[in-house]
């Protein structure tokens, strides 16, 4: 087995590929092998209507044609755009707020039935009175990611700003810190951990509620396109759009998590993110 | 009247890793013990008693040599073997009441509820907790708890307890009792007790013999016979000028091997006192 | 708990039940009171929207509505539930099985169920079967990822323990493996409520004879203003009563878990490093909707 003359880890990948990450690498390619061939197989068998679940070949093949063409880059990118302007908007108040509730007790008490009732609402609910009020609108569609993101952010951001210990707080207190140097230096910080889960869980739901909005109504982007394919009765099409739209989900989560590891790598394991 | 078969251990060593990493933690141990006894084991934190201990268990292979009980190679573990780990917050299910945690294994033989039920109780009066049966682990305390771990391995009808730093997490008054405890279960079940302990007065205490690990990679450095009976009292045991005088010399045998983190083993004089050996 | 005296037990209890209703009760009446002589078209009087349930509910066909919605939910999630839990516990319990499907399993994840809804409800029509297996699809993984991750979170101490004294496979699956993830599948299944819930809606958009996504749908786009709102309130109530039902379930099922002191509770579940799942939600169910 290859190891480096210097004694360090071998771990990343060796010659004789014995490394685990490399033999790791190799099942999970394996699993994916797997679920493709099910697939196909039960495509091909007819055990479902080809318009129900089209095999992979002309999924792809459908894929490939989207990805020349300007409509599909066009509705990614309204996709994507309503779905930042929300989740900027969420941050942007649910950070606050969260910070603040989480520091004084009795705000979050007060609000604490209130949050717990509009969080479990669903807010794709919503869609049928905003599209009354608002009209069938990109504002809608941000504002309707914006209600949906602002409370995961919101609840994390709480959860980070009470994981500061009492000790501190009286410390902080002692030394007579201003109100605002004290949220900015000892909450916000020692919140960090706890708002980058709510960042990351924020930044999948607003990609999630946006194609929602697009598929319950008019407005352009990935559902719009989805629900327009399979009207069309290219269902090969549409299953591409949906691919596109769980890859898009997956890139996502995966550069939080990237985020997460670096920004928080030198920080001591404090408490796991969120319980 | 004891049970059960002896522990052989013969030639066991553990290394860790592979090739460059390759981390040799036991080096070539052998031990014996027989059925009824106390042996304590004793060393440096860090010298690999807990993975000794594992090898006994049957829950780790060592990487060379073999584990024997009686004649059979033990490679998995034993029904005749139960294991008292030093992490009892972890080792007690918490979704389930006290007597059954105790009554656990008998189910995993197959026994019926009322039959494991009523052994369960029995074995917690055993330990002196005959009436915390239908409480969870969490409201006892940490002395407590360890002793229902102890009424499991009992239940278990285990001819061979082994115990990894028993008493290590729980304060020093419960340890004295659970101590005498140990002593009192040998006497009245003869049972074959191995202890790891990191506290040599506690060996000396408990043991009928004490095997002293040190060196790197860990090796038997002594095996000493406690002659102190078998009937032994905090009090006057503790005070006997023998018990002292045990205690010293194990203390400066693991002194004279320094911890394993240090440099090559003492070789100077003044630093090996005169021991007899078994 | 305040064991010693009714009275004081009494104020023990409401005094923290007056600090978290202030504020919910004001934004009420506030609610209330500006709508009350509402000419707007968009926002009738509150009043004029309750009322509007209560007819509909007693009258129109609402409550059959919602107890078809509630019966699709109930069964997909029950389905998800099932399949969740059991395939994540064998996913979980198989080293091998984990590392190799995690990346597929987060992929699945991440993908929009409400993606399907067209898909299925245009190929397999608009009866209850399609729903029910819509909403199985969206819910079962968080439920499974959950799973996974509370098998993963149980202490070496106590499979060591399960191992030292030889308990069967079954036996352990049953009383050590399942017990000890519950935590965790627990909060998964939050989560997919609320994922089922927004399924629930949408998957009854597409004529849809009955059903409360369909009562809305149809009040809006026939601008039944009162009506639409007092459906959404409706379906958020409905949301609202089964996340309770959840937490009750949770306190009888979690009894030993949360009542353990917090350092406790950590012994069961220690700070795992980040493995190839920590998409999945650790025990949160800070909402995440869709």
């Amino acid at each position: 087995m290859a190891s480096s003359p210097t004694g360090s880890s071998p771990m990343k990948g060796s010659l004789m590929g014995g490394s685990s990450t490399g033999r790791v690498r190799l099942l999970q390619l394996g699993a994916l092998a797997a679920v493709l061939a099910l697939w196909a197989l039960i495509a091909a068998v007819g055990m479902v209507s080809s318009t129900a679940l089209p095999g992979p070949a002309s999924v792809a093949a459908a894929f490939g044609d989207l990805v020349g063409s300007g409509t599909f880059w066009q509705a990614v990118g309204d996709t994507l755009r309503g779905a930042v302007t929300g989740l900027v908007v969420a941050v942007a108040v649910g950070i606050p707020v969260g910070l603040v509730t989480g520091v004084y007790a009795a705000a979050e008490e007060s609000s604490r039935l209130l949050t717990e009732i509009l969080r479990s609402f669903p807010v794709i609910a919503l869609l049928p009175v905003f599209l009354l009020v608002l009209g069938s609108t990109p504002g809608m569609k941000a504002t309707v990611v914006f209600i949906a993101c602002v409370f995961p952010v919101l609840l994390q951001a709480q959860y980070g700003a009470r994981s500061v210990t009492p000790a501190v707080h009286e410390t902080v207190r002692s030394y007579r810190v201003p109100r605002l140097l004290r949220f900015r230096r000892v909450i916000l910080p020692g919140a960090v951990p706890s708002i980058m889960t709510g960042l990351r869980l924020a930044a999948t739901t607003s990609v999630l509620v946006a194609i929602g909005v697009e598929v319950l109504t008019t407005l352009p982007g990935i559902g719009h396109m989805i629900m327009e394919s399979q009207q069309a009765g290219v269902s090969a099409r549409a299953y591409a759009y949906i691919l596109t739209a769980g890859a898009i989900g997956y890139a996502i989560t995966m550069l939080a998590q990237l985020a997460e590891q670096r920004l928080l790598r030198w920080r001591p394991p404090t408490h796991p993110g969120g319980e | 009247m004891t049970r059960g078969s002896s522990l052989h251990v013969e030639g066991v060593g553990m290394s860790f890793g592979r090739g460059a990493q390759e981390h040799r933690v036991l080096g070539g141990l052998s031990l014996r013990v027989d059925p009824g006894e106390v042996v304590c084991i004793v060393g440096p934190s860090g010298a690999g008693k807990t993975t000794l201990l594992r090898c006994l268990a049957g829950l780790t292979p060592p990487t060379q040599g073999a584990v024997r009980y009686g004649e059979l190679p033990l490679t998995a573990p034993h029904a005749d073997i139960a294991v008292i780990s030093q992490d009892y917050r972890g080792s007690l299910l918490p979704w389930m009441r006290v007597w059954d945690n105790v009554a656990f294994p008998l189910q995993g033989r197959g026994v019926k509820k009322a039959v494991r039920r009523q052994r369960a109780l029995e074995c917690l009066e055993a330990v002196g907790l005959g009436d915390v049966g239908e409480k969870y682990p969490w409201q006892l305390s940490g002395g407590m708890q360890q002793r229902v771990a102890i009424a499991r391995g009992l239940a278990y009808d285990a001819p061979v307890l082994l115990m990894d730093e028993p008493f290590g997490s729980v304060d020093a008054q419960s340890r004295f009792d659970l101590e005498d405890l140990t002593l009192e279960l040998r006497r009245r079940l003869g049972i074959t007790v191995v202890v790891v302990t990191h506290d040599i007065d506690e060996a000396v205490y408990l043991g009928d013999r004490v095997v002293v690990l040190g060196g790197r990679p860990t090796a038997v450095l002594e095996t000493l016979t406690i002659p102190l009976g078998a009937d032994r009292d905090q009090v006057t045991t503790r005070a006997d000028p023998r018990f002292t005088e045990l205690r010293t010399r194990v203390l400066s045998r693991i002194r004279g091997e320094r911890a394993p983190t240090d440099a090559a083993p003492d070789s100077r004089p003044e630093a090996r006192p005169e021991v007899t050996r078994k | 708990m305040n064991p010693t005296g009714t009275a004081r037990t009494a104020w023990t209890f409401w005094k923290p039940a007056l600090r978290q209703l202030w504020l919910p009760a004001l934004v009420f009446g506030v609610l209330l009171v500006s709508t009350a002589g509402s000419t707007s078209f968009y926002f009738p009087p509150l009043t004029e929207v309750l009322d509007v349930l209560w007819t509909e509910l007693l009258h129109g066909g609402l409550v059959g509505d919602l107890w078809f919605s509630l019966r699709n939910i109930v069964l997909g999630l029950a389905l998800a539930t099932v399949v969740g839990v059991g395939a994540g516990l064998v996913i979980g319990e198989v080293r091998t099985l984990r590392l190799a499907t995690g990346p597929l399993l987060d992929f699945a994840r991440a993908t929009p169920t409400v993606g399907f809804v067209p898909v299925i409800i245009l190929t397999l029509g608009i009866g209850s079967g399609p729903k029910i297996f819509l909403i199985f699809l969206g819910s079962v993984w968080p439920i499974l990822l959950n799973t996974v991750s509370g098998v993963q979170a149980i202490g070496p101490a106590v499979h060591e323990t399960a191992r030292g004294y030889r308990i069967p496979w079954a036996l352990r699956m049953r009383r050590v493996v399942l017990p000890g993830a519950l935590p965790q599948i627990l909060a998964g299944i939050r989560v997919a409520l609320s994922i089922a819930v927004v399924l629930m809606v949408v998957s009854e958009i597409y004529g849809s004879p009955i059903g409360l996504g369909n009562f809305i749908l149809q009040s809006g786009s026939s601008f039944h203003v009162a009506e639409t709102w007092a459906g959404t309130i409706l379906i958020g109530v409905l949301g609202y009563v089964l996340s309770v039902l959840l937490l009750l379930v949770e306190h009888a099922l979690l009894g030993w878990y949360h009542q353990r002191a917090p350092r406790a509770r950590r012994a069961v579940r220690p700070p795992t490093p980040p493995t190839q799942l920590t998409s999945t939600e650790r025990a949160t169910s800070n909402g995440v909707v869709v």
